[in-house]
Parts: C-alpha cells; structure tokens; sequence
C-alpha cells in the first residue's frame, strides 16, 4: 500500500510544481491559461475513532476534508466512530450540568456534520468496524486509547492519538511495543508544538545550551490542554523530562475539571554531559495577545516566541495555522512509515502529564520519573474546580 | 576626595557601618550616602562610622579558596580602612559598640550576628536599617523587632532594588487586584543576598502575604551558600483573596539574561504587565531606596510594618528550607527557627568536607 501510495503522491506532487511554476510566470489571460485538467488523486482513507470531550474529531476532519479548498493533505476522513453512551461515563456533577455537556458534545461532534457537510460516508458501530473502510486512523478518545488503538496496531496500520497517548504509563508502553512489533507508524500528541511558530523556535535552539525556559499557555482543563504547553516546552528545549512540581491544583485526582485557575508546572530535565539539569516552569495561565507563549535562556541568548491565536495571522487560515502542522506530520508518517518522534521521545510525554499530574494532587510534592507507575490521568470531565 | 559642603540649615545624620562582610552589598550604598561621585550631596546623611568583623567565619572550602575570599575582603575596596579611606568616614571603629554613642543611627549590614550587633543602638533608641535578608531565622527578627518597639528604635529593612526607579514607578502602575499569576526573575551571585533582591520587589508590587514557598532547581548545598547555584525557580502561592485561587508566582534565580530583574505579571483577564530593571550607574540604583532609609533614620518612623518585614524574611528563608528538602512545598508559618546559611563556599555541588 505504501509504495502504490507514495507513487501516486509523487506524481501528484509533480504535477502540483508544473502549475506552481506556470502560475509563477503570471500568465493571467483565459488564452495564455492552460487547459485544467483534473488530477486523479488516491487518498489515504482514515477513520476518526471517539467523539468524545477530549476528541479533536471534527476539527481535524473539517482540515482533512473541507470541501471549501482545494485538498491540503493526502488524507481523507472516510469513517466515524463515537460511543454508543454519548459518553455520559465521562462526565461528573449533577445531572442538569452531565446533560448540557453531552447535548454541546454531540451537536459539536455532530455524525450529521460528519456525513452531510465533510463527506464522511461510514458512521460505524463498533471500532473495528471500519477496519475495511480505511488505511489509517486517528484514535481520539485517548482516555481509553490502548483498547481503541490495539485492533489496528495488530494489522499494522498507520496510527494517530490524540493527546495525551493514554491515560497511564502501562497503557502507553503496550501502544509503543504493539507499533514496534506490527510496524505500525506511530505519531501522537499537542498540536502546538508543530506549528510554525514553535518550529521556527525550535530551530533555533541548541539543546545544550538551554539554561532554563517558560511557557505558557490557553488551559480550559488539565487533561486535554497541558500537553500543549508541556510538550510544547519539550520540543523547544528537548531532553527527557524527569522530575515535575504542580502548583495550584485544588481538586480531587480523577477529576478533571474545566475552566481550572492558574497552575505552575515545574519540569526538571535530565541533564545533558556534564551540565546543570535543565529547569522550566508552565504556566496554565496564558497573555494575550498569545494563545501560547515561550520564553528560553540559552548560554549566551535568550529566545522568545509567541503563538498568536488561531485565525489571527493575516491570511493565514484557521486550520492552516493550527491544525495542517501537524496533520502534514501525521500524512508523512502515514505515508513513508516513520515515526516523527522516537518511542523514549513519545513515552517522555506521558510520563511527564503523570508527574505533573501527580504532583498537583499531591500537594506539589515534586514527583520523579520512576514514582508514576500506578498512577492514572483523570478519569472524568467536572464543571468547577 | 574632600567633604562636600552643604547648607548649615540641614541637619546632617551621622550614621553608623556595622558590618562590611559578604552579605553587606560591599559597602557600596556608602558610595552613594557619603556622595564621592558629584559636588554636592542631595543626602542629609553621612556614614560616619565604620567597623568590620572577621569574616573567615563566612567561608568553607579550599585553603586556596578561602585566602582568595578573605584577600577579598581586606583590599583597599572592601576593608573597613579601604572603605573608609575611600568614602572620607572619619572613624574606624575596633569595635562595633564603640560608635553607639556617637550617632544618630546604624545600619546592620552582617545579617548573621543581626540581634548582637543591632542590640546596642536600639536600646539607645536609635533607628536602624537591617540589610537583606535581616536575621538568622525568624525568632531572632522577632528579638530585634521586639526590642525596637520596646525603645522606641524605628527598624527598616531590605534591598535597594525594592527603590530602583523603575520598580517603584511599577508598584503605581501595577493592578496588583487583578494580578492571577506572575513569572519574574533576577540576577543571583548566591542565595541569602540575592534571592531577596527579586523577592522585595515582589513584595512591594504585590502586597499580598506569600503563604507557600517551593524551590526548584537547587539542593541547597548541605546548608551552604554558594557561589552561583544552578538556574532555580521559587514558586510563590500567595494567600487567596477575596475568594478567588490563590495567586502562583515564580520568581527565577540565576541564569543568562539581559536585564537584572524581569517581571510579566498575568491578569485574571488575560492581559499582561510586562517590564525588566537594569543596573544602571551607582546613584540612579540606589538614591531612592537611601532616601527611603535616610527619611527613616530622620524621623525614626519605618516605611514599613513588623508584618512586612517578618513576611518578607519568611519567604527567602522557606525557599532555602524547601531546596534543602528536595523541593518540598513549605508553608511559611511552618519554619520556626530554621535558619539562613551564613557560610558561603566555592560550588554548589562540591560540599566541604
């Protein structure tokens, strides 16, 4: 499949840098235009499994599939699937508060958005079912992502989740050692550190010459949003994280509340030859007029690089901006088979969510690597911390 | 250099040096206070008096390291006869006490023998200033401050970067209700003198209590205080007000940087109130703070409460307790009388034996 795919791409890409270079010279008239002709594309098809409220379902489809533009990956969302509950397991608090959540979570995720505005054509019962329908899929419920995941690492497909990649270490090590042994390319996390603004940043920075860094960034709840600034942070400065210290925490372990105040997140990296550890803090709370904010100390420099708020870049679109980063990245892991980041890279993100987490409902007590064994993520969505 | 004039209507205070160790700013602010940079002197003080202790007490370490320091320290910068020598103070006293009756007020700049050294002008019920940070442990601030309001002795204290300019333009400026969270950083030669010289600034910009203290970054050195210690964070969480979360700060220590102090204040709407504050030349970065000490010395009236004060040392003392615990998070009315570091040695991870 790969290979087939891969010829097909190139011929596409091909093509695509002709035109490029005919509208280069600026041949504008009807006469000097050459004849469209209509390419014949073969998309990967790709199956969004989890509509649930840590689900990116709908804004990636939407990027993947708008009928609105031209096609901007080589990725196609073919099949849907949610939970047959609406996912009500996945919320706390009182009735009236679980029931307006699942009414704005399902008219988001919308299955009548999927098929009728984005072309989604198979809305599927049962995960495996799409099995026939697709070459990849993005799993996004990460919540329970080792069992969603598991069917389609054992055949070897191309796989994304959503971040964080699972809920506890155990799970996660079993979705790196099922894509290892079954080939599968793995790819999984934030958004935010693969857009362009981070990218630049990243290419600037020596990791070792880090000294020490912030960031900060948009939280509405602790599960779904700190993987943006952590992992953030990690693709800036590099080095495995070790040991973290949460500030400002104030609710129970398993809960998981939206809209949560301001929350410092201390990271301790692993030190690189024989220099000091690499020290940061991640704030919760972000300033306009970012949406994420960074701020590294090298030796001798200091880098500060600011995210604006999606849409807000002249006329750069919405899921230009935010979403195409990565989504290229997955296309291009899906495609050639590589994995964008190494397994110890991909482990070192849930690991660090764990510590982080831990802590903060510990007291802050700063939490190492190796004391995150049994610990869990929270389990559900609260209205208040 | 010759005394400069000035109007025989002012009334000049004679002002007592106690200490010229290593956590006494290196008699700088007497550069300013006895004024060796212009003609005239917008101060109505004078340091008129000087004394110095031994200071082998401060380091451990290396024959070769602590020579270096004490060489340090008895230079013609640095000695009570240097300084003395440099800045026209008439008298260098052999002993502290010796001064007690022949000014109008002292500055305690060895904050490891605070309650001894202060304890003679304050029964006479003369004003002090205690240099940052200002005692041992809390029960010996205590014993000072007790004492002063005893006899009637106003006591100031801090560090002059809570006077640079562009800080106390910042404490006016600042919506300090609305503050949610803050990063800010400052520059750090060691622990027990420089961690107070982004956290006074705080102080004054926030005034608010900080409750819980967690350092990150350092291990405190078996009770030592370093030369230079690895970049660290303080995490401050200030009491809650008014029912909302309480504010979580983080005030940086060490590493490169431009500026000497940096602050991006977070408000509960998002917006940002961001600045630094840079060394500038002698005069600019301390004049404000002296006057403030020269106005406390004239009126024997503090520009600050017991509670400031006490607060304030509470702080860098729960931040050194933390980083000697491995980072442990340390409620501030949980110190009793731990105590500051007063020894300083060579490197942070190489500890004498």
């Amino acid at each position: 499949m790969h290979s087939n795919d891969t010829m097909k791409r190139r011929s596409f890409i091909k093509t695509a840098a002709v035109a490029g270079a005919v509208a280069g010279t600026g041949l504008r008239t009807a006469e000097a235009a050459p004849k469209r002709k209509t390419l014949r594309r073969d998309f990967l098809r790709v199956g969004m499994i989890g509509l649930g409220p840590y689900s990116h379902a709908m804004a990636y489809t939407q990027a993947l599939n708008d009928p609105a533009v031209p096609p901007r990956t080589n990725m196609k969302v073919v099949a849907v699937w949610g939970k047959a509950d609406k996912y009500a397991s996945s919320f706390k608090g009182t009735a009236e508060w679980k029931q307006k959540r699942m009414t704005e979570l399902s008219s988001y995720m919308s299955t009548d958005k999927f098929t009728g505005q984005l072309g989604v054509k198979n809305v599927v019962k049962n995960p495996e079912d799409m099995m026939k329908h697709v070459d990849a899929v993005f799993i996004t419920d990460p919540e329970d992502s080792l069992n969603l995941a598991r069917p389609f690492l054992e055949k070897g497909m191309p796989v994304f989740i959503n971040r964080p990649l699972a809920w506890n270490i155990r799970d996660a090590r079993e979705i790196i050692r099922l894509a290892k042994q079954y080939g599968s390319p793995l790819v999984t996390g934030s958004c935010i550190p693969w857009m362009n603004e981070i990218q630049v940043a990243h290419s600037r920075i020596d990791p070792e010459m880090v000294q020490h860094y912030y960031v900060d960034g948009s939280t509405a709840n602790f599960g779904s949003y700190m993987p943006h600034i952590l992992e953030m942070a990690q693709m800036l400065v590099g080095g495995k994280v070790v040991k973290v210290s949460t500030h400002g925490m104030t609710w129970p372990a398993d809960e998981d509340p939206l809209s949560i105040p301001p929350v410092m997140v201390h990271l301790e990296h692993a030190p690189i030859k024989d220099r000091n550890p690499v020290v940061g803090v991640a704030s919760t709370w972000f300033g306009q007029p970012y949406r994420n904010w960074s701020k590294v100390h090298l030796d001798r420099d200091v880098l500060e690089q600011g995210i604006l708020w999606e849409g807000q870049i002249g006329n750069v679109s919405h899921d230009e901006h935010l979403w195409l980063p990565i989504l290229r990245v997955i296309d291009k892991a899906f495609t050639t088979g590589e994995w964008p980041q190494d397994a110890d890279t991909v482990l070192n993100k849930v690991e660090t969510m764990l510590m982080a987490h831990k802590s903060g409902v510990e007291g802050g007590r700063p939490v190492k690597i190796d004391e995150i064994e049994s610990h869990s993520l929270p389990r559900f969505e609260t209205e208040k911390a | 250099m010759p005394e400069k004039t000035f109007p025989s209507s002012q009334r000049v205070l004679r002002v007592g040096w106690v200490g010229t160790g290593p956590f006494s700013f290196y008699g700088h602010y007497i550069r300013v206070i006895n004024n060796i940079f212009r003609d005239y002197n917008y101060l109505n003080m004078r340091i008129t008096h000087i004394w110095g202790d031994d200071y082998r007490k401060n380091y451990a370490g290396s024959p070769e390291f602590v020579k270096k320091q004490m060489d340090f320290w008895s230079n013609d910068e640095h000695s009570p006869q240097g300084i003395a020598k440099m800045n026209n103070i008439p008298n260098v006293c052999k002993d502290y006490r010796e001064m007690v009756g022949q000014v109008d007020a002292a500055m305690i700049m060895d904050f490891d023998r605070a309650y001894e050294l202060a304890e003679p002008f304050i029964r006479k019920g003369l004003p002090i200033f205690l240099c940052s940070p200002v005692a041992l442990s809390v029960p010996e601030c205590e014993r000072i401050l007790d004492l002063a309001e005893a006899n009637g002795s106003a006591v100031y204290t801090g560090s002059f970067t809570a006077g640079m300019p562009e800080n106390e333009i910042r404490y006016h400026t600042i919506k300090r209700d609305k503050v949610a969270s803050f990063f800010a950083s400052t520059s750090l030669g060691f622990y027990t003198s420089y961690a107070n010289d982004g956290l006074e600034p705080l102080h004054w910009l926030m005034k608010r209590r900080i409750k819980k203290v967690a350092l990150h970054g350092w291990d405190g050195s078996k009770g030592y205080d370093p030369h230079g210690i690895p970049p660290s964070r303080m995490n401050l969480e200030y009491e809650p007000v008014d029912g909302k979360p309480p504010v979580q700060g983080v005030l940086a220590l060490g590493g490169h940087k431009q500026e000497m102090e940096w602050y991006r204040m977070y408000y509960d709407d998002h917006t940002v109130f961001e600045g630094t504050t840079s060394w500038s030349n002698y005069e600019l970065t301390f004049w404000n703070f002296m006057t403030n000490i020269q106005q406390v010395f004239a009126t024997n009236k503090s520009l600050e409460t017991r509670q400031d004060i006490l607060d304030k040392l509470r702080v860098v003392i729960a931040g050194y307790k933390s980083a000697n615990e491995g980072g442990r998070v340390i409620d501030v009315d949980e110190i009793g009388d731990y105590r500051m570091p007063t020894v300083r040695i060579e490197k942070w991870n190489v500890i004498p034996d």
